[in-house]
């Protein structure tokens, strides 16, 4: 039954990520995306990792895709076209991919993967939360930086700088002085 | 394991088939009798102008990234909160950091003006 | 194994890098600036000079406390220093080595000069930078410049996959956007865009590779039988590879393959170097300074911490006892390196773009590095302080080489060789830097270029890479040729009316200790020498 179950799954995120690859149409090859996002969820959920698998559909499903669109949104629309550059012809592209896939499936495939820890529990953010705070610290510090780092640069790249409508501390003087100004003058 | 999700199966299953059948029956069952204002896209009734596709303010996509950033704190947070009863007050102290930091980019993002409509 | 607050000063160099991070960051958004040229210029220059003086306290404060060059005498008599003296000691005294922290983050020796390294990098780039302020966003250019830094100097300390992977994405969410920075000029659109490309590639790959080494270790567990319990420590995955059989050292292997290509891509190694020349030139040439520098130091030492901790029982050799283990692949990728590197530099005529393709080669060099250092301890410790000394003199070398281009760019002087004529009329200091560098990274004879690639090639050919010594050595012929046609238009051809070079005195000075640095180091290399010693047995 598991294998079954895996199977449908791995067929749809293969398929779909070949979607992805050859779909012509930039909004539909985001949509597919999300469909594999959608589907290696899926495959958490069948490894009984119940948190990856809902922080999967969360994080890419919800909102990685959410930006995705808009970034497609963003750009100027071009009318479809061909790329304007080829990466040589397919068939060298089609032997790389055989070759990795060999060397990786035969590689892995003869590995004796033993697979422990019977006994878990059902839920395990329990443990995950205890390995973040003690083991993970520092990587999960660090990535509150990594979110810093991706905010900033997204701030950087997309945003022009716009003219401050606030006043400055110049102005503030400058509205200080002439006050004082009108006061001495006398004049409301 | 499984079975507690056979439940979900089936709904994601009956949730599939439910639009497909209305929509297979339509298509089967309409007449084919195809005129160009039938082709057309319906838009409110009007006549079409211009394409679908149109440039996005840059805002959406700083309020997207503002959502990106706060959905994975909340990723975080989940696993942190259900075992904050075995790890005590340094629990407390080290998300604090990690908000910190992660609120300092809102504050930044904010007083930038990536959030202004204008 | 949980962080104590004991821990703070271990990681003072990082905590600090990041507090003057937001720091940078917070007082520019928080100031209300006015909006014309003047006041915009003054917003890049507090930025700039913010970053400079934070950089150089930290630098202080790294090597007060790394304890590497000097330690300060316990309390003695009070004098006038007393007060700081006894601060040194305090930070002395939090620096100690106790074991990686929490078995992810080594405060070591290598940590400390590697810390030395990258932030004075970021030092001078940040000095060099007040020539090259971006048109925009000043602040947030320094402030990723900085977080780039505090990524790098954690993945030099990694000992951990997931820490070493976060740190690396760290420094490298950064510098795709500072090689993009002033996005209006379409060169740089392109660099950071071409970098981000080959950068998310190599990631996917060097996370491939981790996922499989996280498997394999996984599933032979621990020396007891059981599941060791970070399995995704280094020291876990070095105690599963050391029990693995055939079968799960070939995963083994395919995943040390993947890993290495992965950081191959940052190193610009060839064949994963096409980015880099394109890259260098069209970034801003103080970010290509920074690339050439930092950024390949830092994947230098990710590879030493993932190789040597991780993996030391795949290191196999490369010479006449075998061409096994990932020795074999270092020797491979250091070949085609070296070979097509240096002759790819031959007939280039941007300067931006030779230099760019001689820093390909100087990764061949470092590639033969780290060559010996599945070796046995004496021969490897050895091989590792003469890696560290190459690290320095090259770190040096460039940073005095693309800097001198960016303040000959700060100038108006296009991009081509031929814009070089007369450099010695028109600026003799830069004239003298260009040249001092050059011959460095040539590896002329007074100059501590040569005793680095010396001490390298004395590493390899006792690891019994002999072959590849050879080949280096003739390549390093080869590379005089394009070292020379730099040259050339500075001393050989006349100025005729192309106009004089200024140059800021910041950059002047920056420029010229760099310079005097390059030569003190080959006329003098023992103090280096024992410093990059000391380093490698402080662990």
């Amino acid at each position: 039954m598991v294998t079954v179950i895996f199977i449908a799954i791995a067929s749809l995120i293969i398929a779909s990520a070949v979607l992805v690859v050859i779909s012509r149409e930039i909004v539909r090859a985001a949509l597919w995306l999300i469909a594999t996002f959608f589907a290696v969820g899926a495959l958490y959920l069948l490894l009984e990792a119940e948190f990856i698998g809902v922080a999967q559909v969360l994080v890419y499903v919800g909102a990685v895709s959410i930006l995705i669109l808009f970034a497609i949104m963003l750009t100027r629309q071009h009318e479809r076209h061909e790329p304007a550059w080829r990466a040589g012809p397919w068939w060298i592209a089609l032997a790389g991919v055989i070759g990795l896939a060999a060397v990786l499936i035969t590689t892995i495939g003869a590995v004796p993967w033993r697979l422990t820890d019977d006994d878990l529990p059902v839920s395990r953010a329990p443990q995950l939360g205890t390995a973040l705070m003690r083991e993970y610290l520092l990587p999960f510090q660090l990535a509150a930086i990594v979110l810093l780092v991706a905010l900033i640069g997204a701030v950087v790249i997309a945003m022009e700088e716009r003219r401050r409508r606030t006043p400055t501390l110049a102005d503030d003087i400058a509205a200080q002085r002439g006050a004082a100004d009108r006061a001495e003058d006398g004049t409301p | 394991m499984l079975d507690a999700y056979a439940f979900i199966g089936v709904f994601f299953i009956a949730a599939l088939v439910f639009p497909l059948v209305p929509l297979i029956a339509a298509w089967r069952l309409r007449p084919q009798r195809s005129t160009p204002i039938k082709r057309d896209t319906y838009e409110c009734g009007l006549e079409v102008t211009g394409g679908t596709r149109v440039q996005f303010k840059v805002q959406y996509y700083m309020y997207a990234l503002a959502f990106v950033i706060f959905d994975v704190e909340v990723v975080f947070l989940y696993p942190w909160a259900v075992a904050y009863g075995q790890l005590g007050l340094f629990a407390l102290v080290a998300m604090s950091v990690f908000i910190i930091i992660l609120v300092f980019g809102l504050v930044y993002e904010w007083k930038k003006g990536a959030l202004e409509w204008a | 194994m949980m962080f104590q607050i004991s821990d703070v000063p271990r990681l003072l160099p990082e905590l600090m890098l990041a507090v003057l991070a937001l720091l940078v960051l917070g007082s520019d958004v928080l100031e209300r600036w006015a909006d014309d040229p003047a006041a915009r210029r003054e917003r890049g220059r507090a930025a700039a000079q913010l970053t400079g003086i934070g950089l150089g306290l930290i630098w202080l404060v790294t090597l007060v406390q790394g304890g590497l060059a000097f330690t300060i005498a316990p309390a003695g008599a009070a004098g006038p220093l007393d007060a700081l003296l006894s601060l040194g000691r305090n930070l002395q005294a939090g620096g100690a080595e106790r074991g990686a922290l929490l078995g992810a983050f080594a405060t070591d020796g290598i940590t400390v000069m590697a810390r030395l390294l990258l932030i004075g990098a970021a030092l001078v780039v940040a000095l060099l930078a007040g020539d090259h302020l971006p048109d925009a966003h000043p602040a947030e250019f320094f402030t990723l410049l900085l977080l780039a830094t505090l990524g790098m100097c954690v993945m030099a300390a990694a000992q951990e996959l997931i820490i070493a992977f976060v740190a690396l994405e760290c420094s490298s969410i950064a510098l795709y956007v500072l090689a993009g920075y002033s996005a209006r000029q379409p060169a740089a659109a392109e660099a950071g865009m071409k970098y981000l490309l080959f950068g998310v590639v190599s990631s996917a790959v060097l996370l491939y590779g981790m996922s499989l080494a996280y498997g394999v270790t996984a599933s032979i567990g621990g020396a007891d039988g059981g599941p060791p319990r970070v399995n995704t420590s280094f020291a876990a995955i070095a105690e599963a590879v050391r029990v693995a059989d055939v079968a799960q050292r070939g995963a083994v292997m395919l995943a040390v393959t993947l890993m290495i290509a992965g950081v191959a891509y940052k190193l610009a190694l060839v064949p994963f170097h096409s980015w880099a020349p394109d890259v260098y030139q069209g970034a801003s040439p103080t970010v290509a300074a920074f690339l050439a520098a930092a950024s390949k130091t830092a994947g230098v030492f990710l590879l030493v911490r993932v190789l040597t901790a991780a993996f030391p029982d795949v290191a196999g050799a490369a010479g006449a006892n075998g061409f096994t283990g990932w020795a074999a692949l270092l020797a491979l990728l250091a070949l085609s390196t070296l070979v097509l590197g240096n002759l790819a530099a031959l007939p280039q005529d941007v300067t931006r773009r030779l230099l760019a393709y001689s820093s390909i080669s100087h990764a061949g060099f470092l590639a033969l590095a780290l060559l010996p250092l599945g070796g046995a301890a004496p021969l490897r410790d050895a091989a590792s302080a003469a890696l560290l000394y190459y690290l320095v003199v090259a770190l040096i070398g460039s940073l005095a080489a693309f800097g001198a281009l960016a303040a000959l760019q700060a100038a108006g002087v296009a991009d081509r060789l031929e814009d070089l004529a007369g450099l010695r009329q028109r600026n003799p200091l830069l004239a003298a830097v260009l040249t001092i560098a050059i011959a460095s990274m040539a590896g002329l004879p007074p100059l501590a270029g040569f005793t680095a690639k010396f001490a390298v090639f004395v590493g390899a050919w006792e690891a019994g890479a002999a072959w590849l010594v050879v080949i280096a050595l003739v390549t390093t012929v080869i590379a005089l040729a394009y070292y020379l046609r730099v040259l050339r238009p500075i001393w050989m051809q006349p100025a005729d009316d192309r106009p004089t070079v200024s140059v800021a005195p910041v950059t002047a000075v920056t420029l010229a200790l760099a310079a005097l640095a390059l030569i003190a180091l080959g006329v003098l290399p023992g103090p280096l020498w024992q410093l990059a010693q000391a380093a490698v047995l402080a662990r």
